[in-house]
């Protein structure tokens, strides 16, 4: 059976066979099974790591105990999530086409009364919300993911229509892909000149360093999502020449 | 029972559920969304975590939520990437036999 | 003043393959590209070889940690290493080093389409920084995402092809990896819950019988054996690894999977070592021994050149798993000290380098040939005596034969197995190796054949200009890179202390 599934692999992987349907019945089954019984049986560590947080919250420059958490405590696995959005970005954009400019507005003659109207008046709309709720992260849930979710939403409703077309792969977009990642990594660093350790905020400053962050983080994950959301919809050019382009191996 | 033992007890069941899916399900789409499925369970789990102790929440599992709903979004927009361009690979070349 | 935990040497590791990624992202189509990145990687060569000789100038038992934020675990995360970690680093620092210089030939325009190379470099440093923090972590939930950004940028590299059968491998890969690592941070949310820390070394003090620690490390071993691709989940392996550019191959099969790898030892012998029993190290040493067999049959049947050596690698991969059976097993806790431990490190490093050095020698092999087809190599020992030279080394480490780094692992293996009176794994070696070099001589006979009239018709081909378009000259960089690690698999085999040095480190680091 894995004979055929590994030199013949045509088409997505088809398991119909009822012994396989049995056998992950039987698995998920068991699997549910002993880790509801984990559940019940084990009351648990009594507070995880609650105590310790709320304990240095004065310390992170943030009242919002998540917001440090992702920002303050654990900004090395933040950096590194950044790091991870960053690989499917590269992977996905085209590579072709720099000199088209980043933004470009298009006067289109048939214009979609409804979808023209939800675009002046909800994107704007969209926009102040997710500064407000960057701004509102430091106290109160919000924050850099949400607010650029938001944005890339906002940004969907754009690019219904052609008016609006943003060139992922200018220069100007490439920096602003790379704007937090690259923000991150240089105050990471800069600060071990200053306190002397990887992502140690001096106190004064925390908060503010920590916003700073959030605000380039936040426009490299709306531009991220948006160019994730804007290749499956303009997939059709990059995968005809990509598959031109089989070269010698 | 309380609640947040039911919202953990439902994550392993959506665990569970999205296991059963990625093993059995015969298209890449779903099971993408099988995949998906799978990570809210765990991640269902983990914030019902967050309050086991019913006078106090514990914010880190919320952070690792946080965290771990971006990588969801990145390898489910990297494969629905990669399962379309092989479909327009699929096309193109039916195309030219014909 | 050269304590490693104070001094910048680890973040920079994790920090300097990023800020490569985004240099060579914003560069992008330059002449420039291929000298930055040979500097890059240059300069990250030199940061682990100051940091591996500090640390063996330390000579701590203890084992260095970095406290990044200034808070500390549980709070903060921290990095951490040990002897294998260190090892671990070594050895990407040394691949990294040549493989960069071997793609910046094999991604200069002359082998492959330019806008591939605009993909290549930002994602393999992206999957180089992952690996080096992947090497260094101590935090349970900063493994997950380390996994997930080698796991991502992987298929990204595999996908690179872009013809169809890479794309599809590369899927599989990548969904194969997402499931893996689901069920890793399943067992990371039950950790949590029992321990209230995500600290590695704060849930191996805690850590004791209970039902909870022993399904967390069931899911783990199921979800890294997946991504480990040992018998029978290696399914996904051979597709990957033989559609893959050739340099991405290579890190694929040094790297890549003995990334996963190290984190399931770290797992086994350090972190949830109370759960283990000798059971279950018997099974995955059985699915071990399996895989050897397997893989070594189905390398042998393969008919792509590539494809071979992906099967080699499942078969040696299974190999390493011969630890867990082999390994001192007492007072309920398996350890990862002594002569199991030390033939797993010395497979692993020896497998890296040499896997390494086929690899890039075949991919010179197929340019060469302009085919992968095993069957159309008769004779090609005359036109790339190099390239078959570096193959027929790397091959003799993988099969065994002294004098080679395999040579040396496998001894210590077959030593350690009649020690401990478990005589069935010598007979599962002694095949092995057998199989193996019954693959790689069909291969080497066919290169080294002088049949006048294949070599004849060759000469007549390469005369007619259409016929071999689609074979190119093999640069002479590409052929020194694979060459020198053909070569460091050879010293290795005569200089063994020095990785047996840096092992032992090891024992005396998790005895404690």
């Amino acid at each position: 059976m894995f004979n055929k599934l590994d030199i013949e692999y045509d088409g997505p992987p088809v398991d119909k066979s009822a012994l396989s349907l049995i056998a992950s019945v039987l698995v998920a089954g068991l699997l549910l099974a002993v880790t509801i019984t984990i559940v019940l049986s084990d009351k648990g560590h009594n507070t995880g790591l609650a105590t310790v947080i709320t304990q240095n919250i004065e310390l992170s420059g943030v009242t919002n105990p998540v917001t440090a958490v992702l920002l303050n405590f654990r900004a090395y696995d933040t950096l590194l999530e950044i790091a991870v959005l960053l690989v499917v970005v590269l992977a996905i954009l085209p590579t072709r086409d720099h000199h088209t400019p980043f933004f470009k507005r298009i006067e289109v003659n048939k214009q979609n009364l409804v979808l023209s109207a939800l675009q002046c008046w909800i994107a704007p709309a969209v926009v102040i919300f997710a500064g407000y709720l960057l701004w509102a992260g430091a106290h109160q849930p919000g924050g850099a993911f949400q607010a650029g979710a938001l944005l890339a939403g906002a940004s969907v409703l754009l690019f219904q229509s052609d008016t609006y077309q943003i060139n992922y792969t200018s220069p100007i977009a490439r920096v602003l892909l790379v704007l937090s990642l690259g923000v991150f990594i240089t105050i990471g660093t800069a600060l071990i000149w200053f306190e002397g350790s990887l992502l140690t905020y001096p106190l004064a400053f925390s908060g503010l360093l920590i916003l700073l962050i959030e605000t380039c983080a936040t426009v490299s994950i709306t531009l991220a999502l948006a160019s994730l959301y804007s290749s499956f919809i303009a997939n059709e050019n990059l995968s005809i020449t990509d598959n031109k382009h089989r070269t010698i191996e | 029972m309380t609640s947040a033992l039911f919202y953990s007890m439902a994550g392993l069941a959506l665990f569970a559920i999205g296991f059963f899916g990625v093993v059995v399900a015969s298209h890449v789409m779903r099971k993408i969304l099988a995949l998906n499925v799978m990570g809210v369970g765990i991640f269902m789990f983990l914030i019902a975590l967050a309050k086991r102790n019913p006078l106090v929440v514990d914010p880190l599992p919320h952070a690792l939520v946080l965290t771990g709903i971006v990588i969801a979004v990145a390898g489910t927009a990297l494969a629905l990437n990669l399962m379309v361009r092989i479909h327009h690979i699929d096309q193109s070349s039916q195309e030219q036999s014909k | 003043m050269n304590d490693l935990s104070s001094s910048l040497l680890l973040p920079a590791i994790v920090f300097l393959p990023l800020l490569a990624a985004i240099i060579a992202y914003l560069i992008g189509q330059n002449r420039l590209q291929g000298p930055i990145n040979i500097c890059f990687s240059l300069a990250q060569f030199l940061l682990i070889g100051l940091t591996t000789l500090l640390f063996l100038h330390e000579k701590t038992d203890q084992s260095e940690r970095y406290i990044i934020g200034g808070w500390g675990a549980p709070l903060g995360i921290d990095l951490i290493v040990d002897g294998f970690s260190i090892l671990m680093l070594a050895l990407t620092g040394l691949l990294t080093l040549l493989i960069t210089l071997y793609s910046a030939s094999y991604f200069s325009g002359k082998y492959s389409a330019s806008d591939k190379s605009l993909r290549f470099w930002p994602l393999w440093w992206l999957l180089i920084s992952g690996l080096s923090a992947l090497f260094m972590s101590a935090d349970a939930f900063n493994i997950y995402v380390c996994l997930e950004i080698i796991g991502l940028s992987a298929a990204a590299l595999v996908a690179l092809q872009g013809n169809r059968a890479a794309l599809q491998a590369a899927l599989r890969y990548l969904l194969v990896g997402l499931l893996g690592s689901l069920f890793y941070l399943f067992a990371i949310a039950i950790l949590y819950r029992s321990h209230g820390t995500l600290d590695l070394m704060q849930i191996a003090e805690t850590t004791n019988h209970s039902f909870p620690d022993k399904v967390a490390m069931i899911l783990i071993t199921i979800g890294l054996l997946l991504k480990i691709a040992l018998f029978p989940l290696h399914f996904w392996l051979p597709p990957a690894h033989a559609n893959a550019p050739t340099p991405v191959s290579a890190i694929l099969s040094a790297l890549v999977v003995k990334a996963s790898l190290y984190i399931l030892i770290k797992f086994w012998f350090d972190v949830l070592g109370e759960t283990t029993t000798l059971g279950a190290s018997q099974v995955l040493g059985a699915l071990g021994g399996a895989g050897i067999i397997y893989g070594s049959w189905c390398a042998f049947r393969a008919t792509q050149l590539k494809l071979l050596i992906a099967y080699s690698t499942v078969a040696q991969l299974g190999y390493i798993f011969l630890l867990f059976p082999l390994s001192e097993y007492s007072m309920g806790v398996s350890s990862f000290t002594g002569s199991a431990s030390q033939a797993a490190v010395y497979f692993i490093v020896a497998h890296a380098c040499a896997k390494a050095a086929m690899f890039l020698a075949a991919g010179n092999l197929i340019l060469a040939q302009g085919d992968g087809e095993i069957a159309q190599l008769k004779g090609i020992a005359v036109r790339e005596p190099l390239n078959v030279l570096v193959f027929a080394i790397a091959g003799i480490s993988l099969i065994g034969l002294p004098p080679s780094a395999g040579f040396i692992a496998k001894w210590l293996l077959l030593t350690t197995a009649i020690e401990s009176g478990q005589w069935w794994w010598v007979i599962v070696v002694i095949t092995g190796g057998l199989l193996g070099a019954m693959y790689l001589f069909k291969v080497l006979s066919l290169a080294f054949s002088t049949d006048p009239a294949v070599i004849e018709s060759r000469a007549v081909k390469s005369t007619a200009p259409v016929s071999s378009v689609s074979s190119v000259p093999v640069s002479n960089v590409m052929t020194t890179v694979a060459l020198i690690l053909a070569l460091i698999t050879l010293a290795l085999g005569f200089n063994a202390e020095f990785i047996l040095n840096i092992s032992n480190t090891v024992s005396e680091v998790n005895d404690i």
